[in-house]
C-alpha cells in the first residue's frame, strides 16, 4: 500500500513538472524551425569589412508607384521605410550633431562599412525625409489603417477587429506594424488569451513576447532578417551580441529558456489567432 | 528658626544637585557620535528667528509663504519626531527614503500644490484606491523627516532635508558587519562622484584667453546662422554646396583655433580615468561581494541612474551584462536585483519602502495589485509565471553565484 503511495505520487509529481517545463508540441515544433538555421550556435563571427560600394541596403523592388520602395500603400511603404533606414537616419542624426560615437570598437568595426554606405545612399533615403513624410501621409489621409495606427487613446474591441482583419492579409513586413496595434491593445486589455497562455499578468512582458513573435513570424514569411538587414542593423547598434546574426541566431544565442518558451507560445498564438 | 535653617540648606543642597546633575551627561551615549563638522549643514548656526529679523520684507514674505503652506500640508498631521538614537543603519534609511522618494513631495507642499511633483501628476487620476493610501503614508513619512528642518531653517529647502538627514547619519558610528559594509559602500560611490566631478571638469579644460574664447564663440556662431535651410535627414541641395563647404571649412578653424585656446592637462585626464575606470570596477566587483542589503541597493541605483548619464556612460559599458534581448534586460533586471536585495536582508514586507515602491511604479500597468503584499510574495505567488522565475533565478545564480 505504502509503496503504491509512493509511486502514485512519483508519477503525479513527473507528471506536473512535464507539464510545466515540458515542451509542447507546438513549442516543439517552433524550437525545431528555429533549429533549421543551422547557423545560430556559432558565436558571433565577426564579419569580413566589406569595402562601402559593395554593399547595398537597398534591393528596390520592382512595379511600385514612383517614391515607393517597399510597399504601394504610402503608409506601409513610410513605416517599412522608415525602419529600413533606421541606422543610416540615427547615424546621420548623430553626425549632424556631432554628439559623441557610443558604439564599442565591435560595433564599429561591423557598422562602419553600412554608415559609409549610408553617406552615398542619401539620395534615395531623402524618399523618407521630412517633406516626403508629410506627402505620404497626406495622400492617405483616409486610409483605415493609417487613422487606425494614428488613433490617439486606447484601441476598443472594434478596432481589435480591423486588426484582425487586416493582419490575415498582411505580407512580410506589414507584420511589423501589425505588431505595434496588437501590443497596444493586449496592453491596455490586460486579461487577454496570450496572458492566460503565457500565464504571465506582465503586461510588459507580454507585449514584449508579441513583438518578438510577429518579427519572428515575419522574417518566416520572406521580411529580410539576415545579418545585413534593417532589422538587424539597427540591433547592432544596440547591442554589440547582434552584430554578424540573423534574427534567428540572435534570438536563439541571447535568449533565456523561460523566455523562448514564452516566445514559442507567443508565435502559436500569434498564428492561431490571426489565422497565419 | 532651627526647622527654617535646615530647610533652606536642604532646598540650597537640592539646587546644588540639579546644578551639577545639569552639567554632566545625562547617560553614556549609547552610540559613539563623532562630533564633526558638516561641510554642508553648519551645526552652530542661527536660530530662525534671528535670521528672520536680519532679512528683508521680501524674503520675509517668500518665508512666510513657505511655512503656511507646510502648515497647511500638514493639516491635523502631528509630525512624528525623528528617533533622538537611531542606529546607523536606521539614519541611513531616513535619509535614503528622503532623498529618494521626498524630493518631489516637499518641493510640492512647500509651495502650496499637491504633493503629486512633476513626475507624478499625470498618474494622480489613475490611482487606485489602495495605491492612494500608500501614496498617503509617503507623503506623511516625508512631512516627518522634513519637519525638523522646517522648524530650524529659514526656507523649506528640500536640499536641506536630505543634508541635515545625511548629517545625522554621518555623525554615527556603524557597529554591526552590515552597516560597516553599508558605510564602505557608500565611501566608494561617494568617492567615485568626487573623481568623476575632478575627471569631467578637467577633461573640459581651462580657457587661455576669456576674451579670445568669446571672440570665437560669437564668430561661430555668425557663420552657422549662415547655413541655408536644410530638409531633416535630406542632404543638402546641390547648388548651396559650395557655401557649405566653405561654411563648414571656416567653422572647423574656428573649433580649431578654440581648441589651441584650452588648456588640456593630459596626463591628469588619462591618470584620473584610470582611477576613475578602476573605481567603478571596484564598485562592480562590491556589488557582488556586499553583505548589506542597503549597500547593494544604493550600489545598484547608482549604477541605474549613471547608465543614462552620458559623462559615465563610456565606464559603465564594460560592467554590462545584458541579458536576452534589450526589452527583456530592462525587464528583468530590476526584479532580478529586488530578489537579490531582499536576499541579503533589506526590508521587503508589506510596509517596507521597496513594497511601496513596487506598489507606486505607475508605469507599470497592475502595479496595484502589489499594494499590501511583501515584494518576493508579491513576485513569486501574484506576478511571475514559472517561465518567468525560472529565467529570474538562473540570472540571480549567474549574476551572483549562490
Amino acid at each position: 500500500m505504502k509503496k503504491s503511495l509512493v509511486l502514485i505520487i512519483f508519477v503525479a509529481v513527473a507528471w506536473v513538472m512535464m507539464y510545466q517545463w515540458g515542451d509542447s508540441p507546438e513549442t516543439q515544433q517552433i524550437l525545431q524551425e528555429i533549429d533549421k538555421n543551422k547557423a545560430y550556435q556559432q558565436p558571433v563571427r565577426p564579419e569580413p569589412r566589406q569595402p562601402a560600394e559593395e554593399i547595398q541596403l537597398i534591393k528596390p523592388a520592382s512595379g511600385l508607384p514612383q517614391g515607393h520602395l517597399f510597399d504601394e500603400n504610402p503608409v506601409v511603404d513610410l513605416i517599412i521605410g522608415l525602419n529600413h533606414f533606421a541606422l543610416c537616419l540615427g547615424h546621420l542624426k548623430v553626425k549632424d550633431s556631432n554628439e559623441p560615437v557610443k558604439l564599442s570598437a565591435k560595433q564599429l568595426a561591423y557598422l562602419q562599412p553600412y554608415y559609409d554606405a549610408c553617406e552615398t545612399e542619401q539620395k534615395i533615403m531623402s524618399l523618407y525625409n521630412q517633406n516626403n513624410i508629410m506627402l505620404k501621409l497626406q495622400g492617405a489621409a483616409n486610409d483605415d489603417r493609417l487613422k487606425l495606427l494614428m488613433k490617439v487613446g486606447a484601441l476598443n474591441t472594434e478596432d481589435w477587429r480591423l486588426i484582425q482583419e487586416w493582419v490575415v492579409d498582411m505580407k512580410a513586413q506589414e507584420l511589423l506594424l501589425a505588431s505595434a496595434l496588437v501590443e497596444r491593445y493586449l496592453f491596455v486589455n490586460s486579461e487577454n488569451d496570450l496572458a492566460t497562455a503565457l500565464g504571465s499578468r506582465d503586461a510588459r512582458y507580454n507585449g514584449m513576447m508579441v513583438e518578438q513573435g510577429f518579427a519572428l513570424l515575419a522574417c518566416k514569411k520572406g521580411m529580410d532578417c539576415s545579418h545585413s538587414s534593417g532589422l538587424m542593423l539597427t540591433r547592432c547598434a544596440d547591442d554589440e551580441r547582434a552584430c554578424g546574426l540573423n534574427y534567428f541566431e540572435y534570438v536563439e544565442a541571447i535568449s533565456l529558456s523561460g523566455f523562448k518558451r514564452d516566445l514559442a507560445t507567443t508565435v502559436d498564438w500569434i498564428k492561431h489567432t490571426f489565422a497565419l | 528658626m532651627r526647622h527654617i535653617i535646615t530647610t533652606v540648606i536642604t532646598i540650597l543642597i537640592v539646587l546644588l544637585f540639579v546644578y551639577f546633575f545639569n552639567q554632566t551627561p545625562v547617560k553614556e551615549k549609547k552610540r559613539t557620535a563623532v562630533p564633526k563638522q558638516s561641510t554642508e549643514v553648519p551645526s552652530a548656526k542661527p536660530t530662525a528667528q534671528s535670521m528672520t529679523a536680519e532679512l528683508d520684507e521680501k524674503t520675509q514674505a517668500e518665508f512666510r509663504f513657505y511655512k503656511d503652506n507646510w502648515q497647511k500640508g500638514l493639516g491635523d498631521h502631528q509630525p512624528k519626531p525623528l528617533n533622538k538614537d537611531p542606529s546607523y543603519i536606521e539614519a541611513y534609511r531616513d535619509y535614503d527614503y528622503a532623498r529618494s522618494h521626498c524630493k518631489d513631495i516637499i518641493t510640492s507642499l512647500a509651495i502650496g500644490a499637491e504633493p503629486f511633483g512633476y513626475e507624478l501628476r499625470d498618474y494622480k487620476e489613475q490611482m487606485s484606491e489602495q495605491q492612494r493610501r500608500v501614496f498617503q503614508n509617503r507623503v506623511t513619512k516625508c512631512q516627518d523627516l522634513g519637519h525638523p528642518t522646517w522648524k530650524n531653517e529659514i526656507t523649506m529647502d528640500v536640499g536641506l532635508v536630505v543634508a541635515h538627514l545625511k548629517n545625522r547619519m554621518d555623525q554615527l558610528t556603524p557597529e554591526t558587519a552590515e552597516e560597516v559594509a553599508l558605510q564602505n559602500n557608500l565611501k566608494q560611490i561617494e568617492a567615485i562622484e568626487k573623481i568623476g566631478h575632478q575627471l569631467f571638469n578637467l577633461e573640459r579644460g581651462e580657457t587661455i584667453d576669456f576674451d579670445l574664447r568669446s571672440e570665437l564663440y560669437q564668430q561661430k556662431r555668425n557663420l552657422q546662422s549662415q547655413y541655408p535651410q536644410k530638409v531633416l535627414f535630406a542632404p543638402y541641395a546641390a547648388e548651396d554646396m559650395p557655401l557649405v563647404e566653405s561654411l563648414n571649412q571656416q567653422v572647423a578653424e574656428i573649433e580649431a583655433q578654440m581648441k589651441a585656446n584650452t588648456f588640456f592637462d593630459h596626463d591628469k585626464i588619462q591618470s584620473s580615468q584610470e582611477v576613475l575606470f578602476n573605481a567603478i570596477s571596484q564598485l562592480d566587483v562590491s556589488m557582488k561581494n556586499t553583505i548589506s542589503g542597503d549597500g547593494f541597493w544604493a550600489i545598484y541605483v547608482w549604477f541605474k541612474d549613471k547608465h543614462s548619464d552620458d559623462r559615465f556612460d563610456s565606464y559603465l559599458k564594460s560592467m554590462k551584462q545584458p541579458v536576452g534581448i534589450k526589452k527583456f534586460d530592462d525587464w528583468i533586471q530590476p526584479i532580478v536585483m529586488k530578489f537579490r536585495a531582499c536576499e541579503l536582508g533589506i526590508p521587503c514586507g508589506a510596509d517596507a519602502p521597496l513594497a511601496e515602491s513596487v506598489c507606486l511604479d505607475f508605469r507599470t500597468p497592475q502595479s496595484s495589485d502589489s499594494c499590501g503584499k511583501g515584494v518576493i510574495d508579491y513576485y513569486v505567488d501574484d506576478h511571475l509565471s514559472a517561465h518567468q522565475l525560472m529565467d529570474v533565478e538562473y540570472v540571480l545564480q549567474n549574476r551572483f553565484a549562490l
